[in-house]
């Protein structure tokens, strides 16, 4: 498992050293400074509720975020839950659930799973709790897409989300856009050209 | 006289009329009279003929006949051809004269009917009288025909072409050509219907006319044409203009408008000048407005243009922003992926200079699918046109800034997902890290190429790395949030700048394009939750009320935005405290004066910013919101050798993001000993009561239930020292040897940032905090 103090503080250490310019480093010059593996700012997402959620997606200024995880391990042909967690700062408004997976062949949702789901807010709440179970039908990296709606006073405003769903050991499948070349000087290229 | 025919009628009447008086009287009665049948006449228009144009003829229809004897009368039409006279048309032998027909024209047929009538019935019968032209007659003039106009090289063989000059009579045509206009050409044969000459050598065009005479020797008519001969270039140039397609927001950001394209020239780029075989032939950039141009290109040969998603520019100012695939060859470092270009058709060079091979970067979007079915060429484009627009922003205040080389990464599979993996395109956010830029491009989830905001907000962050400075701890954050100050101050600068380069205030991050996924943020007028340094658009409107010219509430005046770079490049970017609003508000009360100083207090106050003595240090500042826990002061003074008692808490954090407002609490720290190290402790105080909580179920052994201090020693933003041992309720270390200097501490309870914690882990705890020699 990741150990997420240490990713957090380089993270924080990370983005220090990245703003010292040569300039600051010549001033400093008889103090060392912490140099520290460059790590992405991966945004952790760390809920103080009984879920430890797995992932969390959350768009900068974005006024919400998706979070999940994934109870147990998933297999094919069995059931799996995904607990969600959908967090606002809209204020009590309600959430439209809609969950889409655009490779039918990877997984399916149970009849007894709606594929939609409207949830009205809570007083003193600003998150919504649901939870989704599917069925994968084959191995590799499988995709939930989850798309949540708020009925705003100022219309509908919506962000779509993917859960991602490991079955076995497999990888993502990857699109293919556009043609891998090599140009004049060795570099590869990725040649798209307007039809 | 009465005729035979008449007198039979008369006969049978009588007949009749004795039978009807006697009525009928048995069988004795004797027959009635047999009346003969009248046989229908025989029409016989006579053979038919072949005549010459102007001949006297005659019809025949005497071989008409009736087999009662009776007398026939004739009557003749003319039903197809010219129309002619008939002499007579009721006698059996009608003549007529044969038209004059022309060669060009024939066979010429006339037709006629003949109807014959025995008195009782008609019989008719046809006849075609084919006339022949033999030359008899008027002349008919010819038409001459010269060839249409040509465009020549120097020194090429030339054909005149005379052959759809045309007699109606058929009559064989000669053929004079002449030059009327020219230098002087000598053709091979001036009586030829085609005859050919050699264009003249010239350095200049030199138009030729030739007339055609053409004659049946009877009449004769003419015609021009028109040679213009060019030098033979040995080489021509290749111009045009590269456009890309860029797909607006519909209102309020909700998703992309693909009926609402802005062509935009694309900028900057790499052009190149391929052949048919893929060889680069010569390489450019474009300019501003999307023209490109190359010189010296061979004439006659298939030629393509190639336009690479890269901005690169040497000397001064200089930069290198390319965008590249990070999903492909991901065995291969992040700066060694596919870079994106575009290569539009192959054309012709020609013999002349070409200036309008202009070209478009297309979306690949399908309105009436309402999906993207082709290829998305335009999206590397935006993406550099956006960064372009922030590049040009920053070079309005340095003309010769030099931008460190930045790779932005975009994929149609970079999906929005959390963990992030960008090999796999898992990226749970658009966002920058200093090695680079990475966008969403996944049609199912979130695509970022069309929204310029975050793609320049996200380079406000690169602007932070390469010229600035910033301090922030990253994290998630919501518009309306209470966040950590060096998080607002960055994300709000970064949103900021996206305004300012775009000189538009309206935020747009659109969802799956299609639909009406979004969101907008007012970079003007967004108030939401409280108004601080620890809100980001709190930040973002102070700067942008500073920079733009639209007056609203506080906003009164315009700094432009040379001030503001100024500050972010300079006192900024050297602060010995935090990058905060506090940092940045206090060396811009000391860059403006006058009218602009007062424009900024104003802004300034409207977010709760104390006047007029406003510190790095936030000295003095009162706090924000009313009734918050564990804010003031923002920075504790602490002497060396001294302790005290100071408290986090997690109030402003209901995810457990960990960089919201009272979780890391700032010291400042001024030691005088010219250099020695420190032990420095956060030991928790009171020790926090043990949680109830049952294991974590995925891994019990995690620690979950105890305080876990970390501390982060800053030297002018520098970190010099970080401790973050996981010791349970304490953290305490021996810093490496400091020279006598100010330094800055954030210290945090990493509990409150950890996925394992216990639930019912206590929302604030204290520390008695101590930095000595």
């Amino acid at each position: 498992m990741i150990n997420l103090k240490s990713l957090t503080a380089t993270l924080i250490a990370t983005l220090m050293v990245a703003a010292c310019g040569s300039e600051q480093a010549q001033q400093v010059a008889e103090v060392e400074e912490v140099k520290l593996e460059k790590k992405a700012p991966e945004v952790s997402f760390k809920p103080s509720d009984e879920a430890v959620y797995e992932g969390t997606v959350a768009k900068p200024g974005a006024p919400y975020s998706i979070s999940y995880r994934i109870v147990g391990t998933a297999v094919v042909g069995s059931p799996v839950t995904v607990d969600l967690k959908v967090q606002s700062t809209l204020g009590p408004v309600p959430l439209l659930l809609a969950y889409r997976i655009n490779d039918a062949s990877s997984m399916m949702l149970p009849e007894s799973q709606p594929a939609d789901v409207r949830m009205e807010a809570v007083a003193n709440e600003d998150s919504f709790r649901q939870q989704v179970t599917v069925i994968p039908q084959r191995e590799g990296r499988l995709y939930l897409n989850v798309s949540a709606t708020f009925e705003t006073a100022d219309g509908t405003m919506s962000t779509v989300t993917a859960i991602p769903v490991q079955v076995g050991s497999g990888t993502r499948e990857l699109q293919e856009h556009g043609e891998l070349d090599v140009d004049e000087n060795g570099e590869t290229i990725r040649v798209l050209s307007p039809e | 006289m009465m005729s035979a025919k008449t007198l039979q009628l008369i006969s049978l009447m009588a007949s009749g009329l004795v039978v009807a008086a006697c009525g009928s009287s048995g069988s004795d009665t004797p027959a009635p009279p047999v009346t003969p049948a009248n046989a229908t006449p025989v029409a016989n228009a006579g053979p038919n003929q072949s005549v010459d144009e102007l001949s006297a003829n005659s019809l025949d229809g005497s071989a008409s006949s009736d087999a009662d004897g009776d007398t026939l009368t004739y009557s003749w039409t003319q039903t197809a051809g010219p129309t002619v006279t008939l002499s007579d048309n009721t006698v059996a032998t009608p003549t007529f004269d044969a038209p004059d027909v022309l060669a060009t024209a024939t066979p010429v047929v006339l037709t006629f009917q003949l109807t014959v009538n025995d008195g009782l019935v008609n019989a008719s019968n046809a006849v075609d009288v084919t006339v022949n032209d033999v030359g008899l007659g008027a002349n008919s003039p010819p038409t001459a025909s010269a060839g249409p106009d040509q465009a020549v090289l120097e020194l090429v063989t030339v054909t005149l072409d005379g052959t759809a000059s045309a007699d109606p009579d058929g009559t064989a045509l000669t053929y004079a050509w002449t030059e009327t206009s020219g230098t002087g050409i000598t053709l091979s044969d001036s009586t030829a219907a085609q005859p050919t000459f050699t264009s003249p050598d010239v350095t200049t065009p030199v138009n030729l006319t030739f007339e055609l005479s053409v004659s049946d020797s009877v009449d004769s008519a003419t015609d021009t044409v028109s040679i213009t001969v060019s030098e033979t270039q040995s080489s021509v140039a290749v111009a045009g203009t590269l456009s890309l397609e860029f797909a607006l927001p519909n209102a309020n950001c909700r998703g992309l408008n693909f009926n609402n394209l802005d062509v935009r020239p694309i900028r900057a780029v790499t052009v190149q000048l391929l052949d048919n075989t893929g060889a680069v032939l010569d390489t450019t950039v474009s300019g501003d407005d999307g023209s490109y141009s190359f010189a010296d290109v061979d004439p006659l040969i298939d030629v393509r243009i190639r336009v690479r998603a890269e901005l690169i520019r040497g000397g001064s100012p200089s930069w290198d922003v390319e965008v590249r695939d990070n999903t492909s060859n991901t065995g291969v470092p992040l700066t060694s992926r596919p870079l994106y270009v575009t290569d539009f058709p192959l054309f012709n060079t020609g013999s002349t200079d070409i200036a309008d091979a202009d070209f478009t970067a297309t979306t690949g979007w399908d309105t009436g699918a309402n999906a993207y079915t082709g290829t998305r060429a335009a999206a590397p484009f935006a993406i550099l046109d956006a960064v372009y627009d922030g590049m040009l922003l920053v070079l309005s205040a340095d003309a010769n800034a030099a931008f460190g080389p930045l790779d932005a990464y975009w994929s149609v599979n970079n999906t929005l997902t959390s963990p992030t993996n960008v090999d796999a395109g898992e990226l749970s956010s658009t966002f920058y890290t200093n090695d680079g830029l990475y966008m969403l491009g996944d049609a199912n989830t979130d695509t970022e190429e069309f929204d310029d905001h975050v793609s320049i907000h996200e380079w406000g962050h690169y602007f932070e790395d390469n010229f600035s400075r910033s301090d922030s701890i990253g994290g998630p954050h919501s518009i309306g949030g209470t966040i950590d100050a060096r998080l607002a101050f960055g994300e709000g600068w970064a949103t900021a700048l996206a305004a300012m380069a775009l000189d538009e205030p309206q935020y747009c991050d659109t969802g799956v394009p299609g639909t009406t996924g979004g969101f907008g943020i007012d970079t003007e007028g967004e108030n939401r939750g409280p108004q601080g340094y620890y809100n980001e658009m709190s930040v973002a409107t102070l700067i942008y009320d500073l920079f733009d010219t639209n007056n609203d509430g506080a906003d009164n005046g315009s700094i432009g935005f040379d001030p503001i770079f100024s500050v972010m490049t300079g006192p900024q970017r050297t602060t010995e405290a935090f990058t905060t609003l506090f940092s940045f508000a206090t060396a811009m009360r000391n860059e403006v004066s006058g009218a602009d100083l007062t424009l900024l207090d104003a802004l300034l106050a409207a977010e709760n910013v104390t006047l007029p003595n406003v510190t790095i240090y936030a000295d003095n500042q009162t706090t924000f919101p009313a009734g918050a826990r564990d804010v003031d002061p923002v920075y504790t003074t602490l002497v060396p050798g001294s302790t005290v008692n100071i408290c986090t808490n997690s109030d402003f954090d209901s995810g457990r993001d960990g960089n919201k407002l009272s979780q890391h609490r700032y010291f400042k720290v001024t030691t005088t000993l010219p250099s020695s190290t420190y032990t420095i402790t956060a030991q928790a105080n009171p020790i926090p009561p043990a949680t109830t909580d049952a294991p974590d179920p995925n891994d019990p052994t995690l620690p979950r239930d105890r305080s876990d201090p970390d501390i982060f020693l800053y030297r002018d933003g520098g970190l010099v020292g970080l401790f973050n041992s996981g010791d349970d309720d304490v953290e305490t270390d021996v810093t490496q040897a400091l020279p006598a200097d100010t330094y800055v501490i954030a210290l945090q309870e990493w509990r409150f940032a950890d996925d394992d914690a216990s639930s019912d882990y206590p929302d604030q705890v204290c520390f008695d905090f101590s930095m000595t020699p």
